[in-house]
């Protein structure tokens, strides 16, 4: 297995333990059993944000929900759950335990905020937990920020400054019937990609 | 000699556990093979008859619950379920299946230090299964 | 901590709760006393859990340990743990680690969001109303079509939607070459009925006409009411010539008798004149008038009869 592979492999199965987490603390909330599939990770080569957009143009383009938690100390970047939009109300109803939507009730709330705070909170540190605990170092971080974008420029809305790489991981929940696609994107300041890569290959080394 | 078959699709927790085991069964003559995916566990379970499985429950082609029940079915013992989906839910039902041990990833020195006595007892599935 | 902080903290409009590592209760400011039952006089009660028992759940010990070991922060919305507190009050709670010395602290803020709940609850609320209300709308919206294109009595087509459909039907035979039949149908015995039984019964008998009409014609076809005790069945797509004679046999055959009053029943003599696109005419008008000839003829003869122009030619 060549170098990069192992590089995937590793970051697959520490999202894999991450997302397990999480899903046993959100099972724990709603009392249900939330089906996890394998998470997909995908590192892009292309530099432009431009590019990266285009190439997941279907999912990032319709109204998304984001939390992010920006986090500094041994890696400089930010974690960023994404939902869609029109799938969030459904999940903070089985969330919160509400019974069933108007469809008229497409507006976000200040409590629809809160449980996607707690949510992504949940989730985000369990990834970044997870990371830490792997490859041994501390991240400071604080809440999540949430905001919701009408489509995500990755341009200006992630790539704001030069100098970021990113990771993109594709998650599904499955909470009774209901599917829920998300999306965790890790952008990193090229420096600490490069400190990540290598801390995984000295795992590597290690093994 | 002790033989036990690591199922994983990750070749990175599938080193993991191959070490600390080594490491923890330090003077027991030990054999190690690998699959990465629940099929390939399959087929060497079969082949191989191995005395431990350790099987991971997210996998791709044929999942690792599904895996757990043939084996169990084909009269496998000491099946140890090694998995990053930790619900309740899925642990009790792994549970119902009469395995030895149901362990939390990430596996680390203690819990496989506690796995490694239970398995070295004699009884494999005497009594009820070991949850780390 | 000094008098002056411990002032501040009690007047802040959000409670403040430090525990140590076993998560014994060190601190909590006057916010707080609303959380403890009215028997316990006590500020220092205990630990977390025993102040708010939801605490106990596996969620809240992990989470809470997490933080303690970790140092993350936390935060436990309302709306998902709603059973948390037991009061109608809902409280965000959040979670922040600090140090005092070498031993680990954990900060909980309680802010109160029941007047978020409150207003969603009233938002919830008017859109439901709103969309009852629209329901209503559209339901009467529907009704006054109805008044508009629909006759009250037989609720068949009226005069209006005839010439609409009348209209469309004509284009679409040009467009595509088809024939379109007109009928125009008469009761022969209208006003015979109307004197001797009244208009009530009069009224029975249209309705009942309406009824053998739709009857007998194919799901596209269209039954108006012309006006008084004339109706018009427009035909379109008339393939075969005689499609329209399967009609007419079928409205001439369907049982007639209309229970008129207390028991008694009159036969209802119908009298059907045809007219067709392109042969006798262009417009509606022009079809109309063909029609309404046609069944004059017929009405002249004894019994229920049907006439088209050109079967005399």
């Amino acid at each position: 297995m060549d170098r990069e592979c192992f590089r995937y492999d590793i970051l697959s199965e520490l999202f894999n333990i991450g997302m397990g987490k999480a899903a046993d603390m959100l099972s724990e909330i709603v009392q249900k059993r939330i089906a996890l599939q394998i998470p997909k990770i995908i590192i892009p080569e292309t530099e432009s944000g431009e590019q990266l957009g285009d190439q997941f143009s279907g999912f990032f383009d319709a109204a998304l929900m984001v939390s992010t938690i920006s986090f500094t100390n041994s890696l400089t970047g930010k974690a960023n759950l994404v939902f869609p939009a029109d799938k969030i109300k459904k999940f903070v109803a089985l969330c919160s335990g509400e019974g069933s939507l108007a469809p008229e009730d497409t507006a976000f709330t200040d409590v629809d905020f809160d449980v996607i705070r707690e949510i992504g909170n949940i989730l985000l540190n369990c990834i970044l937990g997870e990371l830490g605990n792997l490859i041994n170092i501390q991240l400071n971080y604080d809440l999540p920020q949430v905001a919701v974008y009408n489509r995500i420029d990755f341009n200006k809305d992630l790539d704001g400054e030069k100098n970021h790489s990113f990771m993109i991981l594709f998650v599904t929940f499955l909470i009774d019937d209901t599917e829920i696609e998300g999306a965790v994107i890790i952008d990193l300041m090229v420096e600490s990609f490069q400190e990540l890569f290598r801390l995984l290959d000295g795992i590597e080394a290690g093994l | 000699m002790i033989h036990v078959l690591i199922v994983d699709d990750s070749v990175f927790s599938q080193k993991v556990t191959a070490n600390l085991l080594k490491k923890v069964m330090q003077g027991e003559v030990i054999e190690i093979s690998f699959a990465s995916d629940g099929e390939e566990g399959l087929e060497k379970f079969r082949n191989l008859k191995p005395d431990f499985i350790f099987i991971d429950l997210l996998m791709p082609k044929l999942s690792g619950a599904e895996l757990v029940r043939i084996v169990q079915k084909e009269g496998g013992s000491g099946v140890v379920v090694v998995t990053a989906d930790v619900q309740k839910s899925v642990r009790e039902e792994i549970e119902a299946q009469n395995v030895l041990a149901f362990v939390n990833k990430p596996l680390n020195d203690e819990k496989m230090r506690l796995l490694c006595d239970r398995m070295i007892k004699d009884d494999k599935n005497g009594s009820g299964m070991l949850s780390l | 901590m000094d008098t002056v902080t411990h002032e501040v903290l009690d007047h802040l409009n959000l409670g403040i709760l430090i525990v140590d590592e076993k998560l014994k209760i060190l601190f909590q400011n006057r916010f707080m006393l609303r959380f403890i039952k009215r028997h316990s006089e006590d500020r220092k009660c205990g630990s977390l859990p025993e102040l708010i028992p939801g605490f106990n759940s596996p969620y809240f010990q992990i989470s809470l340990m997490d933080a303690l070991e970790q140092g993350h922060s936390l935060f436990f919305s309302a709306a998902m743990h709603e059973k948390l507190i037991d009061s109608r009050e809902k409280y965000n709670i959040r979670v922040t680690r600090f140090m005092e010395e070498d031993q680990k602290r954990l900060l909980l803020e309680f802010t109160e969001v029941t007047d978020s709940f409150e207003r969603i609850r009233q938002l919830r609320e008017s859109i439901s109303q709103l969309r009852l209300l629209n329901q209503e709308l559209k339901q009467k919206e529907k009704a006054i079509q109805s008044l508009a294109y629909y006759d009250q009595l037989t609720g068949v087509a009226n005069r209006a939607l005839f010439y609409e459909l009348a209209e469309k039907f004509l284009r679409a035979a040009e467009r595509n070459h088809e024939v379109l039949g007109l009928m125009f149908i008469d009761v022969d015995n209208f006003k015979q009925i109307n004197d001797t039984y009244g208009h009530e019964a009069g009224d029975k008998v249209l309705v009942q006409v309406a009824g053998i009409l739709t009857a007998a014609t194919r799901r596209n076809d269209v039954v108006a009411r012309y006006g008084g005790d004339e109706f018009l069945i427009l035909l379109p797509q008339i393939n075969a010539p005689d499609n329209y004679k399967i009609v007419v046999s079928k409205i001439l055959q369907a049982k007639r008798d209309a229970i008129v009053c207390n028991g008694i029943s009159v036969e209802i003599c119908l009298s059907v004149g045809v007219s067709f696109y392109p042969q006798d005419g262009d417009s509606i008008d022009q079809l109309i008038v063909k029609a309404d000839r046609a069944m004059y003829i017929a009405k002249k003869q004894e019994g229920d009869n049907w006439y088209y122009p050109a079967e005399n030619i």
